[in-house]
């Protein structure tokens, strides 16, 4: 039973009416007088409290998506009670160069009138995308638009942005909840965006691990390297997508947005453009996440943006960085970022009087980020 | 009262904790089977247990730092923002990284200063007579050596061109340049793979494709030219290495770590898949394995005794253009 279905959100939301229904039913039961009775009474409130706040968390994670599976949810548990991690060796990919890296699974609504008819609202493909040189790999969505399908860009190779949620987050999210797709394709219609491939993902590539995109010493996971190595390049090899920096874009929130500054920072001849909603800088390390930097501070320096733009020439770049004035602690180590970076980087911001680390507040950036994005990337031959 | 004050939480919670206690002190007065009581018991129930569980979101809200205001909350508060737009990056920005060099024959000699590294190196570049519309790129390591004496002399060789562009490098004062970044030293990693290969690009009618990469190293400098062919083989998809390390001489205890300064290849494969890669171990007169350990498809391996400079170059050349077709 899947966490965040229908089945498994019906049965607990029934269990705890039942439990409620049953508990007013045999109240007479629980009057009893002495420590006995007060025992039971507390007993009997504690398990239907139990059970209301479960059906609680349950649809406020189904709703907004932290974690899709019981194994990414048991998976964080076992990490942070343990605090340690054992990478397996990846499994020889045996034929691997001819072997194709992306496996597309299904079909996702976009969200928009005229859904099923890829000329006209684009396309969204369920994949898992096989990491040939880490052996990693993660689902990702790709969103191809209208543009895509119709015959006068049959030649064109469209710019890419990858995308992704934070940590925790799920990648349908981005599609149903943030509606990058559903917007990127407004957008195009009304000539406020370049028509671009979108390839959604989750920094939640192994269960229970928040790798924050890096690169772990070690034989750790080469987290870094999935995200700006294996996953264009697979996207290049069986879509028409651009193949030089000009045409690679990033944008996330939260994590996602770390994940795109710092890829696009450390990838510059792969990636032009990141935008980091509500991102952080600093190298985090947490229960989530475990060690990440070999206890190595000087390592941890190389994947602490801040560190990097103080320390480090200015990547060739363009970043746009969001930020608020009150509700988001970034605000300080947003704008000495700016002011820091140098040329050729180019850092503009999206500051907002207020709002906190949440949905409505990506929800309002989305379009920014995406009409930045456009202004950004350019497709090749340029279209 | 701020949604994430403490006074709030507090408040709350202590007003939860006392419509519990009543809860559980007025139990026995509800328990006669009358419509009233049985309607007090529903509604003491549902408030005390929604109160327990409005804590708990409050609290949990505070703590992740998700809606820090009511208005944010509910939406209701000011979605506006203002926009410091800078503008994109200068599309001739990695041309930029060369000075103008000065030809003599086939070979241009420039400087190249590393955008992204800052490392500055001296470069020769070799261009093919006659060249094709496009060609390979061959990367020659030669920072450790005084000279890379056999290989300009390879390269001068008009009886037998190399059919692609080759560039040795090297550094003014004769320091090396490490293979990957270092942690509190060097970025060699952005040097090797992004700036050198993106200056070249901007120069020569060279792809930034895997397969129009290749490196050559010899003897101890042959570390990187490996190690980009296994390690960074997006950027790099073949190697000649003349007179390489044997597995067995490289110490496992400085070759754990990717960011390390020398890099074991027999580590490497051990602990990742084996890359699309094409190796050509050049003097070398054991198996493939003694130098790299648990060789296996994709990457394919050449082994031969010769150790001459002009042969390695051209097996590189050959089966870099042999990839691209």
């Amino acid at each position: 039973m899947s966490l965040t279905g229908a089945p498994f959100l019906i049965l607990l939301t029934v269990v705890t009416v039942a439990i409620f229904v049953l508990l007013v039913y045999f109240w007479p039961r629980l009057s009893g007088g002495g420590p006995k009775g007060i025992t039971l009474r507390v007993a009997a409130f504690a398990v239907a409290q139990l059970f209301l706040l479960s059906t609680a968390a349950a649809y406020a994670n189904s709703y907004f998506g932290f974690y899709g599976t019981w194994n990414d949810l048991l998976g964080v548990a076992n990490a942070s009670s343990s605090r340690s991690y054992t990478f397996a060796a990846p499994t020889p990919l045996g034929a691997g160069a001819t072997e194709d890296p992306i496996t597309i699974t299904g079909h996702q609504a976009v969200g928009l009138p005229g859904d099923g008819n890829p000329a006209a609202v684009g396309q969204i493909l369920d994949t898992t995308i096989k990491g040939q040189t880490t052996g990693l790999s993660a689902d990702a969505m790709i969103y191809f638009p209208p543009q895509y399908f119709q015959p006068k860009y049959a030649d064109t190779r469209f710019p890419a942005v990858i995308v992704s949620s934070g940590y925790p987050g799920s990648v349908v999210k981005l599609v149903t909840l943030l509606r990058y797709p559903a917007r990127l394709a407004g957008g195009i219609a009304t000539g406020q965006d370049k028509p671009m491939v979108l390839v959604m993902m989750s920094p939640m590539i192994i269960p229970g691990r928040d790798t924050e995109c890096t690169d772990v010493p070690n034989g750790g996971p080469l987290a870094g390297t999935f995200w700006s190595q294996d996953v264009t390049t697979a996207v290049e090899r069986d879509f028409r997508v651009a193949t030089d920096a000009r045409g690679w874009g990033l944008v996330g929130d939260s994590t996602g947005g770390y994940c795109a500054l710092k890829l696009a920072m450390m990838n510059s001849d792969k990636f032009s453009a990141a935008a980091s909603l509500s991102g952080y800088l600093d190298a985090l390390q947490d229960g989530t996440t475990g060690d990440l930097y070999d206890n190595n501070q000087a390592f941890r320096n190389l994947n602490n943006l801040t560190w990097r733009i103080n320390n480090l020439p200015s990547p060739p770049i363009a970043a746009l960085l969001s930020t608020s004035k009150t509700g988001e602690d970034n605000y300080a180590p947003t704008m000495a970022f700016a002011a820091a970076a140098k040329a050729p980087m180019r850092v503009s911001t999206l500051i907002r009087a207020q709002g906190g680390h949440n949905f409505n507040t990506w929800n309002a950036e989305v379009p920014a980020a995406l009409q930045w994005l456009s202004a950004q990337l350019v497709s090749s031959p340029p279209g | 009262m701020g949604i994430t004050s403490k006074t709030f939480i507090v408040l709350l919670a202590l007003v939860a904790l006392a419509l519990f206690a009543l809860t559980v002190w007025l139990w026995p007065k509800l328990a006669p089977a009358t419509p009233r009581a049985i309607c007090g018991r529903v509604a003491l129930l549902v408030s005390s247990q929604l109160l327990v569980l409005s804590v708990a979101a409050v609290f949990a809200n505070a703590y992740f730092g998700f809606y820090t205001s009511w208005s944010d909350l509910f939406g209701s508060g000011s979605q506006r923002y203002h926009v410091n737009d800078k503008g994109a990056v200068a599309a001739n920005v990695n041309a930029s990284q060369l000075t103008s060099g000065s030809t003599s024959g086939l070979i241009t000699t420039t400087t190249l200063t590393g955008l992204r590294s800052g490392i500055t190196a001296r470069l020769r570049v070799y261009v093919p007579p006659h060249p094709p519309q496009s060609y390979p790129a061959i990367v020659v390591d030669a920072t450790g050596q005084q000279s890379a004496a056999a290989e300009a002399a390879a390269l001068s060789n008009a009886a037998r061109p190399v059919q692609a562009l080759v560039v040795i490098v090297d550094t003014a004062n004769g320091s090396t340049i490490p293979c990957t970044d270092q942690p509190g030293g060097a970025q060699g990693g952005q040097f090797w793979s992004q700036d050198l290969r993106s200056a070249i690009a901007a120069h020569y009618a060279v792809g930034l494709s895997a397969s129009d990469w290749g490196a050559l190293g010899t003897g101890p400098d042959s570390a990187c030219a490996l190690e980009f062919a296994l390690a960074d083989s997006t950027r790099y998809s073949a190697a000649a290495a003349i007179s390489p390390t044997p597995a067995a001489a490289n110490p496992a205890s400085t070759v754990t770590n990717p960011t390390s300064a020398s890099f074991n290849p027999a580590w490497w494969l051990a602990t990742y898949p084996a890359p699309p890669s094409r190796i050509l171990l050049a003097g070398v007169s054991g198996p493939p394995d003694s130098v790299l350990g648990h060789v296996r498809p994709p990457l394919q391996t050449t082994v031969s005794g010769n150790t001459d400079t002009q042969s390695a170059l051209s097996w590189l050349a050959q089966t870099l253009q042999g990839v691209k077709s």
